[in-house]
C-alpha cells in the first residue's frame, strides 16, 4: 500500500511544528523519517496515525483521502507501534496481541478461533509465543515492545508505523526488531533517531528539520558529512565498506582539539 | 495469572473464568434461597420454603399463601434479597465501567459528581418537599433525576473548551460534586428541620428495607440490561485502559464511547440509588478483587464482577437485618465497614493499580 | 455455547421474576385517602380476632361495669394520618389487646391511662418516665435494647394497634400506614408529628388523648386529663388579667446555631395561649445579634435529658456567655429551663409543659 503525505502543515498550542512536508513510501519499502528533535517527526507520523489532524494538506493511503475513512477502516490498513507508555495493568500478553483484532471485530463478535490463531502467529513471529500466558507488566521493556510489535501484527495490515519505538531499549532489542521489521515486507514508516540503525535498515530516508523536509533519498545518498552538519549540527564521518555498509561515525568537537587525526 | 488457563477432563477446553461463572450463578441461587430463611425474627426454615414453594409453583398448603409469615416471608425478605442481587449486579457492573472511563482504579459507581448529584435530590424532597408529585418514592424518584441530570452536566462541562477525555471528565465532576454539596448544605442549613435531616441522613446510608416486587423488577431489569450492554462493550473498554492514542490506532474514537458510558451507568446507579440509597465500596472493591483473580479483561471482569456483587450484597444485607437484634444496620454502614479494610489491604499487597506487577 | 447458556439461565430468573413483579401488594395503592374497602375488611378482621383472642382484665372489668356502654361505645372511628400526612379513617370494633407503643409520649399516654395491660410492646423512650409512671412501665414489656423495631419483628408481633409517630411509617421503616390498617393493624400517630407543615397545638394534643380515650373506651380518664390542662391554662388566664403580655423567647442551641421555636411549634403555642407573646414566631432560627435585639422579657432553653448536667450545660450557654450579658432576661434572672419531652409531640406530659411555661412567665403565681 502507498503512502503520501502532501504539504502537510501542523499547528500545536499555536506554534507551528510542521510546515509542509511531502512525503511518498510505496508497496514494501521501508521509509525512515530522520532529524533532531522537535523537528516534527513524531508530528507528521502522528498526523499519518490520525492522532493529529494536519491544519493543512492532507495524506493517502493509496490515492484515497486518509480523512474518508472511518477509524476503524483506516486501523485496518494502518497499525502502529509507537512509544511505549508505562501500562499499569494486569491483562496477560495474549490479551494484549488479541487487541489487535479490535478493528476486525463488531461489538457482538465473538473472538473466533481463526483470531487466536493470527494472535499465536504473530507471537511467533516476534518470538514471544511462549510469554502468551505471562502478565504483560512483568515483561522487561524490550519484551513489550516486541508485543506490542506482536499486537500491530496482528491488525494484519498493509503499512507498519513505527514512531521512535526503539528509544528507551537495549541495542540487542533495537537491532532485533529492527530485524523483524525489515523481515515482513509490508510498507514501514519509521521515526528514526539513530542515523546508523537508519542507514542499516531503511530503503530510504526524509530528513525534517524546523517542520520543512530538508532532504530525501537513499541512505547513501543523503547521507553526507555536509548534510549531516546542515541538519543535525555535528561533525561526523561516514565510511562505505567493503560489503556496502555504511557506518556514521560522529567527531565530537573535544577530539578537534589538540589531537591529530 | 490471567488468560485461558484451559482444564483437562470433564470440562475439557473450559476456560477456568467460564465455570467460575457459572458457580457463581449456582451460589446466587443458593445464596437467595438460604438468606431467605434468615431474618430478625426466628421463622422454622420449613415454613419459609413452604411459603415460596407455594408462591412460585402453587404446590402446598394454601395456609402459607396469607398471613403475617407468608408477608414476611414474600413481602419482607424475599424481595430485599432479589433487590440486594440486583443492585449489586448493578453496582458492580458500574464500579468496573466507571474505573476504566476515568482510568483511574480508585473510581467507584459515584465518581463524577452522582452521589453528590443523588444527595442533592435525596435533600429536596426530604426538606424541601421536591417531587412530591411523585407520590410514593418521591425521594428515590428525586435522587434518581440528581443522580442522572448532574451526570448530563458533567458531561456538558467536560466538553467545553475542547474534546472530553478521562481528566477533564474527572475534574468537571469535582466541580459539580462540590456545587451539588453546597446546596445540599444550604438546604440542610436553612431548613432547620431535625427530624428532616435526620431523615436525609438515614436515606443516604442506604437499607433494602422497603423493597417491592415492582421496584425490584425495574432494579433488575435495568441492572441486567446494562451488563449485558457492557459485556458486549469489553473491546472498549480494555482499550480505555490504554489511552486514547493507543485506542485511535487500534481504530476506535473512545470520546464518545466514555460519555455514553457514564450516561447509562449514571442511570443504573441512578436507579439504584432510588431503590436504595447510596451503597458505598461493592462498586470499589469487588472489580478489584476480581481483577487480582482474573485480570483486566473486561471480557470476563463484567459477567464475574456482576455475579460477585451480587452474592456479596445479598449476604451483606442479611449481616444487616441480624448484627444487632431487633433492628437493621444501614447497609451502607456495612458495606463501608468490610470494605474499607479490604481496600486498605489490597492497597498494600498490590501495587497501586489496575493490579499490574506482581 | 457457554455465554449462551449463562446469558440464558440470567434471562430466565429475569422473566420468572418480572412474573412475580407483576403480582401488587395488596391495598398498596390505597396509600392516603379514605378506603371504604379497607374499613369493612379491618371490620370482619377485628370481629374475628375479638371473637377468638383473650379480653383483658381490665376490659372484663369494664365490661361488667357498664355493659350497655360497651355495647353502645363501639365502633367508633378516628381519623389519624399517615407518612406523608394524608387523613385516615380507622375504624374500632373494640379495644386494642395487643397495642405497639414507640417514643416517648405514646408509651407515656398508654401507663397515664392505666392501659398497661393493653400493650404488647413498647420501644423507645428519650428519657426516663416519671416515678408514679414506672410501675406502669414495667408491664408494658419495654424493649431496652433496641430504640424501634424493625418491620419484620413488627409483623411478627402480630399487633392490633401501632401507637408512634408519623416518621415511623416510612417506606424505610414500617412502611406505608394504610397497608397495615388493611392488614388487621390499626394505627394512630401523635398529631402534632403529621408531615406537611401542619402547626403543632394543643389543641391538637388534646385531640390525641381524647381520641385514645375513645379507641379504649375510658374516655372519662381521658377527658380529665384534657381538662386538667385546660384549668391550668384558664387559671393562670384569669389570675393574670390585665397585665402586660409577657414577651417570651423559646430557644434550643444546636451545635452552632440557635433554633427558635415559634408560633406553629407546640412549644409556642403553649406560651400563646398562656397568654404571652413570642418575639420571633416565624423563623425557625435566630442569631445572636437577633436575640439581642428582640430582647425578650422570658427566655427559655431547651434541652434533651438524655444526660446528667444537660440542663444546666443548656442554660449555661445562655447565661455564661458574655455575649447575653446585656440580655434583660439574663439580667433579670427571667432564663428558664425546659424540656423537650414536655413540649414535643408530649401528650400527657404536655401539662408539664405548660406549667414550667406558666411558672417562667408568670413567677408571682407560683411562689
Amino acid at each position: 500500500m502507498k503512502i503520501e503525505s502532501k504539504a502537510v502543515e501542523c499547528i500545536l498550542n499555536g506554534s507551528p511544528i510542521l510546515k509542509g512536508v511531502d512525503l511518498e513510501a510505496g508497496e514494501g519499502e521501508l521509509v525512515g523519517v530522520i532529524g533532531p528533535n522537535g523537528s516534527g517527526k513524531s508530528t507528521l507520523l502522528k498526523c499519518i496515525y490520525r492522532i493529529l489532524q494536519p491544519t493543512k494538506g492532507a495524506i493517502y493511503l493509496d490515492g484515497d483521502l486518509l480523512g474518508q475513512y472511518s477509524y476503524r477502516e483506516s486501523a485496518r490498513r494502518i497499525a502502529v507501534v509507537a512509544q511505549h507508555n508505562y501500562y499499569n495493568f494486569d491483562f496477560s500478553v495474549r490479551e494484549v496481541v488479541l487487541m489487535g483484532r479490535a478493528p476486525h471485530k463488531r461489538a457482538l463478535d465473538r473472538d473466533t478461533a481463526e483470531d487466536y490463531s493470527i494472535v499465536d502467529e504473530a507471537l511467533d513471529t516476534v518470538g514471544m509465543l511462549k510469554f502468551a500466558e505471562r502478565s504483560f507488566s512483568t515483561l522487561s521493556g524490550g519484551e513489550q515492545q516486541r508485543v506490542i510489535l506482536a499486537r500491530a501484527l496482528a491488525q494484519q495490515t498493509p503499512c507498519l508505523i513505527l514512531d521512535e519505538p526503539t528509544n528507551h531499549l537495549d541495542i540487542k532489542y533495537q537491532l532485533q526488531l529492527m530485524d523483524l521489521v525489515r523481515g515482513l515486507n509490508r510498507t514501514v514508516i519509521t521515526a528514526v533517531h539513530d542515523l546508523n540503525i537508519a542507514a542499516m535498515y531503511c530503503d530510504r530516508l526524509y530528513a525534517v528539520k524546523n517542520g520543512k523536509l530538508v532532504g530525501c533519498g537513499s541512505p547513501r545518498e543523503l547521507l553526507t558529512p555536509e548534510f549531516i552538519r546542515r541538519v543535525y549540527e555535528v561533525d561526523a564521518q561516514v565510511i562505505d565498506d567493503e560489503t556496502g555498509r555504511l557506518h556514521i561515525l560522529f567527531h565530537p568537537h573535544i577530539w578537534q582539539q589538540g589531537v591529530a587525526r | 495469572m490471567g488468560g485461558q488457563n484451559k482444564k483437562e477432563g470433564l470440562f475439557r477446553g473450559t476456560p477456568v473464568w467460564v465455570l467460575t461463572m457459572v458457580l457463581l450463578l449456582a451460589a446466587l441461587f443458593v445464596s437467595l434461597l438460604t438468606a431467605v430463611t434468615i431474618g430478625s425474627t426466628d421463622i422454622p426454615i420449613e415454613d419459609v420454603y413452604h411459603v415460596i414453594l407455594y408462591k412460585i409453583f402453587g404446590a402446598g398448603d394454601p395456609s402459607y399463601g396469607e398471613g403475617n409469615l407468608f408477608r414476611a416471608v414474600w413481602y419482607l425478605r424475599l424481595p430485599r434479597l432479589v433487590l440486594a442481587a440486583g443492585i449489586g449486579m448493578g453496582l458492580a457492573v458500574c464500579g468496573v465501567v466507571m474505573q476504566a472511563v476515568v482510568k483511574n482504579p480508585l473510581a467507584d459507581p459515584y465518581v463524577l459528581g452522582i452521589s453528590s448529584g443523588a444527595s442533592l435530590g435525596a435533600t429536596l424532597a426530604i426538606l424541601a418537599g421536591a417531587g412530591a408529585v411523585f407520590g410514593g418514592n418521591s425521594i428515590g424518584f428525586m435522587a434518581f433525576l440528581g443522580a442522572f441530570g448532574v451526570s448530563l452536566l458533567v458531561v456538558t462541562l467536560a466538553n467545553m473548551g475542547g474534546r472530553a477525555n478521562s481528566v477533564k471528565l474527572l475534574l468537571a465532576g469535582m466541580a459539580a460534586s462540590s456545587v451539588c454539596s453546597a446546596f445540599s448544605n444550604f438546604i440542610v442549613y436553612t431548613a432547620h428541620d431535625r427530624e428532616g435531616i435526620q431523615t436525609v441522613t438515614y436515606w443516604m446510608m442506604g437499607s433494602m428495607a422497603g423493597a417491592t416486587w415492582e421496584q425490584d423488577g425495574a432494579v433488575l431489569a435495568v441492572a441486567l440490561m446494562g451488563l449485558l450492554f457492557f459485556w458486549t462493550q469489553h473491546r472498549n473498554l480494555n482499550l480505555m485502559l490504554l489511552g486514547d492514542e493507543s485506542a485511535i490506532t487500534l481504530g476506535t474514537d473512545l470520546h464518545r464511547w466514555r460519555q455514553l458510558y457514564l450516561l447509562v451507568s449514571a442511570a443504573m446507579v441512578g436507579f439504584a440509588v432510588y431503590a436504595a440509597g447510596m451503597i458505598g465500596f461493592v462498586g470499589l472493591v469487588v472489580p478489584h478483587v476480581v481483577r487480582m483473580l482474573f485480570g483486566t479483561d473486561h471480557k470476563k471482569l463484567i459477567p464475574l464482577c456482576a455475579l460477585s456483587g451480587a452474592v456479596f450484597l445479598v449476604w451483606a444485607d442479611v449481616a444487616c437485618r441480624v448484627l444487632i437484634e431487633g433492628t437493621e444496620l444501614p447497609i451502607g454502614i456495612l458495606t463501608s465497614m468490610i470494605g474499607a479494610p479490604v481496600f486498605i489491604y489490597l492497597m498494600s499487597r498490590k501495587k497501586y493499580g489496575f493490579g499490574g506487577g506482581d | 455455547m457457554k455465554k449462551a447458556i449463562s446469558l440464558l439461565l440470567v434471562l430466565a430468573m429475569a422473566v420468572n421474576l418480572a412474573a412475580c413483579a407483576s403480582e401488587k401488594n395488596p391495598a398498596k395503592d390505597s396509600a392516603g385517602g379514605t378506603s371504604l374497602a379497607a374499613e369493612s375488611e379491618q371490620g370482619q378482621t377485628e370481629q374475628q380476632q375479638g371473637q377468638s383472642e383473650q379480653i383483658s382484665p381490665t376490659e372484663q372489668v369494664s365490661q361488667t361495669e357498664q355493659p350497655s356502654a360497651k355495647d353502645s361505645h363501639y365502633p367508633v372511628t378516628v381519623t389519624t394520618y399517615d407518612f406523608e400526612g394524608n387523613e385516615i379513617q380507622t375504624t374500632y370494633e373494640k379495644a386494642p389487646e395487643k397495642v405497639l407503643c414507640v417514643y416517648q409520649g405514646c408509651v407515656e399516654i398508654m401507663i397515664a391511662l392505666e392501659l398497661e395491660g393493653h400493650v404488647a410492646a413498647s420501644y423507645g423512650l428519650d428519657n426516663p418516665v416519671k416515678e408514679e409512671w414506672e410501675a406502669g412501665l414495667s408491664k408494658m414489656n419495654y424493649n431496652e435494647d433496641v430504640f424501634a423495631p424493625d418491620k419484620e419483628t413488627v409483623l411478627m408481633m402480630e399487633p392490633d394497634l401501632i401507637l408512634s409517630w408519623g416518621s415511623i411509617f416510612s417506606d424505610k421503616n414500617l412502611g406505608d400506614a394504610a397497608e397495615w390498617i388493611a392488614n388487621g393493624t390499626n394505627t394512630y400517630i401523635s398529631s402534632n408529628t403529621r408531615s406537611g407543615g401542619h402547626p403543632r397545638t394543643l389543641e391538637n394534643e388534646y385531640a390525641d388523648i381524647l381520641n385514645i380515650g375513645k379507641i379504649f373506651d375510658v374516655e372519662e380518664k381521658a377527658q380529665a386529663i384534657v381538662d386538667e390542662m385546660k384549668d391550668e391554662i384558664a387559671s393562670v388566664l384569669s389570675q393574670t388579667q390585665g397585665q402586660d403580655a409577657p414577651r417570651v423567647a423559646i430557644i434550643e442551641f444546636l451545635n452552632d446555631n440557635i433554633t427558635n421555636y415559634g408560633a406553629s411549634q407546640l412549644g409556642g403555642d403553649m406560651v400563646t395561649q398562656l397568654g404571652g407573646v413570642l418575639v420571633e414566631p416565624e423563623a425557625s432560627s435566630v442569631g445572636k445579634e437577633d436575640l439581642l435585639e428582640l430582647d425578650p422579657d422570658v427566655v427559655f432553653v431547651v434541652y434533651m435529658a438524655r444526660t446528667e448536667g444537660v440542663e444546666e450545660e443548656m442554660r449555661g450557654k445562655l447565661v455564661d456567655d458574655p455575649a447575653f450579658s446585656d440580655l434583660s432576661a439574663v439580667k433579670n434572672g427571667r432564663v428558664y429551663t425546659i424540656m423537650l419531652g414536655d413540649m414535643y409531640a408530649s401528650t400527657v406530659r404536655s401539662i408539664d409543659g405548660i406549667r414550667t411555661f406558666a411558672a417562667g412567665m408568670y413567677p408571682e403565681l407560683y411562689e
